[in-house]
């Protein structure tokens, strides 16, 4: 077979991302670009799952998915009933649409162009002894071969525990700084959106909980 | 088995991101200016998880980790925002929110 | 990855497909008989012998009745949420194991039946896709167009975010007891539990967490797949019929498929995390997975039912209060008791 699966299923899975992005910013309706938003991220974890990045690729869809996408269509909801358009649409200019598309010609020529710059990886590539994690090492150390197809698979299905291993150790502190963070964004939107301190504080905490 | 080569992913990340841009520059509500931002930050996340495969660094996943826990702390504050300036302004164009210009 | 691995796994779904529909029919059946059986009457005995063939005449009850669209509802949306809801349920059923490694048909001996090989991310992807159950009932519930849908969807999208969180906690003494996250890695690892008592008698102490994680787990099965005593998108009284108040004919119907699906589903996950999956004490040839995995789930299922049939409904800031004030911070409790534990040498996982 000349073309590998798997190049079928990137673009497949490539080009309806990259459809939905561009229907998420012509669409009508908030509710429909918001869906739109949502398909692209679902896209994006099965691309994770494809660059063996399992964990990553359901963490994905737990939380972009799961419960920043429905927290905006809550927004959203309670704004518009269906059926309603944006109004602020009308306002937008054929010239800004224009000059932000010729913007972002730019941009994706720069960042490409950047990429292209710093090489292209092929897989078939061992990683050097310095390149590899902590857990890998004694793996390949042990292994006549540095990684051999069968370790590498072996160590790809460990793929939750060596992210979760590095998450508390070597970068324990972002980690736990990203907690407090997350705190102070609970707090933060619950006392933005309730509408009169004394009133209806026990209903906001809802709100900033996800 | 050929694989697929590492371009194309950043070439999809970089379209991504620079649909996102699009978004920000041209819409006028402030929810869909927000999902914009979020769109590039999934791009973003997605270079960072093609770099950690094809690099051999599992670095690239723990940043993606905490990007995306980043970004939900965002969209909680972001989104009481807009709810705020919903409510008192009835308007649904950010700039309605240049009042602390005048 | 090659063709044929494609089509297997192609084969492995429709069958799955197949007799989940087919159970699905048949516990709407199993359901009312039940609950007939608890209020002392019959029960649907009617058609077919002891009303057997009821699902069926069910099924073409609602594939002829009229479709009604309400005039003001958002169209795309109004049809994608009954798809998303019946789609998030079937795709439960992809990585729960329901064999052993003997499995019947001899290629790669894989255990679970769908697309997810059995990496180590199982259990999260259950999270995730619970999660996306969601969908269905807010996008409902906005799409008719009517306020009493509106409101119940909020309701139940609200109810299901919240006991998610619990849900989330209830399976962590699980994965720190067995040390993965693969339903089958975790079905192993309670097999070989009281097999580790003899080597380690202390590990007994596991069971206290464990059983504290399906009890929490369980409460919050039932209100994410909105079944009573949480069922208050149905709260009839106050909501109509909650988010799926505009909806008729099939439409009505993939709900309330999607509703039975996940049922079973919540019954086969229970079945695997806490009652040892496809493992069993007796062994009896290549079908004993099976057998043991179909009746542990008829077990779960019969006490969904039981529920039912036995509690009232709960009042909506109960079920927020219970949620927030009672099961999560038990779940959170003991998800540090199982720490403790395991930091002292207790479970499978290496200190």
């Amino acid at each position: 077979m000349a073309i590998s699966f798997e190049i079928v299923f990137f673009g497949v899975f490539a080009g309806i991302a990259v459809i939905l992005a561009i229907m998420m910013l012509s669409v009508k309706s908030p509710v429909h670009a918001a869906l739109c938003l949502v398909g692209v991220m679902i896209m994006l974890a099965i691309l994770y799952l494809m660059l063996h990045a399992y964990f990553l690729s359901v963490v994905q869809i737990v939380v972009y998915a799961g419960a920043v996408m429905v927290l905006f269509l809550f927004v959203i909801m309670f704004f518009y009933s269906p059926g309603a358009s944006d109004p602020s649409r009308m306002s937008v200019h054929f010239t800004h649409i224009a000059g932000a598309i010729i913007l972002a010609v730019i941009l994706l020529a720069v960042i490409t162009g950047s990429f292209l710059l710093s090489g292209n990886v092929s897989l078939t590539e061992k990683p050097s002894a310095a390149q590899m994690t902590d857990i890998e090492k004694p793996i390949a150390e042990t292994s006549e071969a540095p990684l051999t197809e069968e370790t590498s698979r072996m160590i790809e299905k460990q793929n939750p525990q060596l992210v979760g291993r590095m998450l508390f150790t070597k970068y324990l502190l972002p980690f736990e700084l990203t907690s407090l963070l997350l705190l102070a964004a609970m707090v933060g939107a619950v006392v933005l959106a309730r509408r009169s301190p004394p009133a209806e504080a026990g209903s906001a905490g809802g709100d900033g909980n996800d | 088995m050929t694989d697929v080569p590492m371009f194309y992913y950043t070439t999809l990340a970089a379209l991504l991101f620079s649909i996102g841009a699009v978004g920000v520059i041209v819409k006028r509500n402030p929810i869909l200016i927000f999902m914009s931002i979020e769109l590039m930050l999934n791009a973003v996340n997605l270079s960072f998880i093609t770099y950690s495969r094809y690099l051999h660094f599992l670095e690239g996943q723990v940043y993606a980790f905490l990007l995306i826990t980043v970004a939900a702390a965002e969209v909680a504050v972001g989104l009481a925002i807009i709810v705020a300036l919903f409510r008192s302004k009835r308007e649904v164009d950010v700039d309605a929110a240049s009042l602390m210009k005048e | 990855m090659t063709l044929m691995d494609i089509v297997w796994a192609a084969v492995r779904a429709a069958a799955v497909l197949v007799v989940t529909l087919g159970g699905m029919a048949y516990l709407t059946l199993f359901e009312r008989r039940v609950v007939g059986f608890f209020q002392r009457r019959p029960g649907p005995n009617r058609v077919g012998w002891q009303g057997l063939l009821q699902p069926i005449a069910d099924a073409v009850k609602l594939l002829f009745k009229q479709e009604i669209i309400p005039r003001n509802a958002d169209k795309f949306v109004y049809f994608l949420a009954p798809c998303i809801s019946l789609t998030a349920a079937f795709m439960l059923f992809a990585v729960i194991p329901i064999q052993s490694n003997f499995a019947i048909t001899g290629i790669d001996a894989q255990t679970s039946l769908g697309l997810i090989e059995d990496v180590n991310v199982g259990l999260i992807y259950i999270l995730a896709i619970s999660s996306l159950g969601t969908y269905g009932v807010i996008l409902a519930g906005w799409s008719g167009g009517s306020k009493y849908s509106f409101l119940g969807g909020l309701r139940s999208c609200s109810q299901m975010i919240s006991y998610e969180l619990a849900l989330g906690l209830a399976i962590i003494p699980v994965v720190l007891y067995a040390g993965t996250f693969s339903l089958n890695g975790i079905v192993i690892a309670q097999q070989g539990f009281f097999g580790s008592l003899l080597a380690k008698p202390v590990n007994l102490i596991a069971l206290i967490p464990i059983a504290i994680a399906g009890v929490t787990f369980v409460i919050s099965m039932f209100a994410e797949t909105n079944r009573n005593p949480f069922d208050l998108p149905e709260a009839e009284n106050e909501l109509v019929a909650g988010y799926h108040t505009e909806y008729s004919a099939m439409k009505f119907a993939m709900f309330f498929l999607g509703e039975y699906v996940s049922i079973i589903a919540a019954g086969a996950l229970a079945a695997t995390i806490f009652l040892g999956g496809w493992a069993g004490p007796l062994w009896f040839g290549p079908i004993s997975g099976i057998v043991w995995f179909t009746a542990k789930t008829m077990f779960f299922l019969y006490l969904f039912v039981w529920v039912r049939a036995t509690l009232p409904r709960f009042r909506y800031d109960q079920l927020m209060k219970f949620g927030w004030l009672v099961l999560l911070p038990v779940a959170l409790l003991n998800v540090i008791l199982m720490a403790t534990l395991v930091v002292f040498g207790i479970g499978l996982t290496p200190a």
